[in-house]
């Protein structure tokens, strides 16, 4: 995104849009390209009263694709993750006895460049993950090293949403891992764990979550189990 | 993605911070699906939901969109947030008698989604849980801001929209309803909770 300097006339009412503050005011208001993220958050606010803001979204494809969460034209996948385990009912992605770990860097509202998402990618390739193929991220990266494409490094995005399995026993061993690499970047970057119920309702990722004292917040996201027809094994 | 997910707050201002995330599985059950995902909303409309809204690429929620539009558009997905447990239970129980079968996920403090669960006879299949944030927390606004910003999962309310709000709130510029309900404006999924939000803000603003 940029502002026409031609149009502004300073007025600064899109300063405070901006959820990366990037936007600054010198004798107009000017955005720090490099650290916007192209999510068009100041050009929906529709605060311009002069219509400055130009968007820049079809020169810069991969910011937009992991920032904006309207378009979804880079990978065909709407959004910056996948189904994960909303449909899990329907889907069985998520099985009984696996842990499904999303981590996202840039999140809670810092942004990330591929670089820093890189190093997490790695550490969890190097544990044996399996990131799910229909993420947009995995498109990006070799499945096997975690090495994402060169090209697009020291570009900045919003978020984007590392999604991978492991076997229960390895929870502590990656969460271990997150913690070294957290040392290590220059983005903040949130942790999920999935896991699937017993017939009764309990979850036994949450007795692992307990037993290895890894904290956990008190609210969470439950699928509910209504989706029909449901996956195979659950009938 | 995990846009309802690590929603940052205590036990006691998550409270009343109930959203739905309704949606088919695609490629399975999706044919159809968005008639169904439209029935949904207007199952929710007779439960007193403080927002609404959709995956749809051209809509917002409430606060920027009507209710016609939202649903005459919903697409992909359909959302819903509820402030109180009873109507969160009468919905739900709606929902489950029109059996229209898309996956129904609703984040809220877990033990108290568990227990809607049983009330509603149903048994919870699948659950997320957030293990928080690492890295260079430094970058990060104040816990208070970041209860409300993290109502949108996208990020796409701006930590300094919120200061401004308090700010005028606390000059009497603005009503805290009125504050609430323009910082909900940037989520363009109608997932943000403006009933939390206004307390959030309200509290913000009468600190000194």
């Amino acid at each position: 995104m940029r502002i026409d300097v031609g149009l502004c006339v300073a007025c600064g009412d899109c300063l405070p849009q901006c959820p990366l503050g990037v936007i600054k005011m010198d004798d107009v208001a000017v955005i720090d390209r490099d650290e916007c993220v192209e999510c068009g958050a100041c050009l929906r606010s529709a605060v311009c009263p002069v219509d400055a803001f130009i968007s820049e979204a079809a020169q810069r494809p991969f910011r937009v694709g992991f920032s904006d969460p309207l378009p979804a034209k880079l990978t065909g996948i709407a959004g910056r993750g996948t189904e994960e385990m909303k449909t899990n009912d329907v889907t069985g992605r998520f099985k009984k006895g696996r842990i499904g770990i999303a981590i996202e860097p840039g999140r809670p509202g810092t942004g990330a460049r591929f670089y820093d998402i890189e190093k997490l990618t790695i550490a969890m390739a190097q544990l044996g993950a399996h990131f799910e193929p229909k993420n947009p991220l995995t498109m990006l990266m070799d499945v096997k090293t975690g090495k994402i494409k060169e090209g697009i490094l020291n570009e900045k995005v919003m978020s984007a949403v590392i999604e991978c399995d492991f076997s229960e026993g390895k929870l502590k061993e990656a969460i271990d891992t997150l913690d070294k690499v957290a040392e290590q970047v220059d983005c903040v970057f949130s942790i999920a764990c999935i896991g699937r119920t017993e017939a009764d309702g309990s979850v036994p990722v949450e007795k692992v979550l307990k037993k290895l004292g890894i904290p956990y917040y008190p609210n969470g996201k439950t699928n509910l189990g209504m989706g029909r027809p449901l996956a195979e094994g659950d009938m | 993605m995990t846009h309802t997910l690590h929603r940052v707050g205590t036990k006691q201002n998550l409270a009343d911070d109930y959203t739905f995330v309704i949606l088919p599985a695609q490629g399975i059950n999706s044919e159809g699906s968005d008639s169904k995902l439209r029935q949904y909303l207007h199952i929710a409309l007779r439960h007193n939901p403080n927002n609404i809204g959709s995956d749809s690429s051209t809509e917002g929620g409430w606060y920027t969109h009507t209710t016609e539009q939202i649903i005459g558009n919903c697409h992909g997905e359909a959302h819903a947030v509820f402030s109180d447990k009873k109507d969160v239970i009468a919905f739900l129980k709606e929902v489950k008698k029109a059996n229209l079968d898309m996956s129904v996920v609703l984040s809220g403090l877990l033990d108290e989604v568990n227990e809607i669960c049983k009330q509603v006879g149903l048994t919870r299949h699948t659950v997320n849980f957030s293990l928080s944030y690492r890295g260079k927390v430094s970058k990060l606004p104040s816990r208070e801001i970041l209860e409300v910003t993290t109502m949108c999962g996208h990020h796409m309310i701006s930590p300094n929209l919120v200061k401004v709000i308090v700010e005028d709130i606390k000059k009497g510029r603005k009503k805290v309803a009125d504050g609430a309900k323009e910082i909900a404006k940037p989520c363009t999924c109608g997932c943000f909770n403006v009933v939390r939000a206004e307390k959030l803000l309200g509290a913000m603003a009468a600190k000194e």
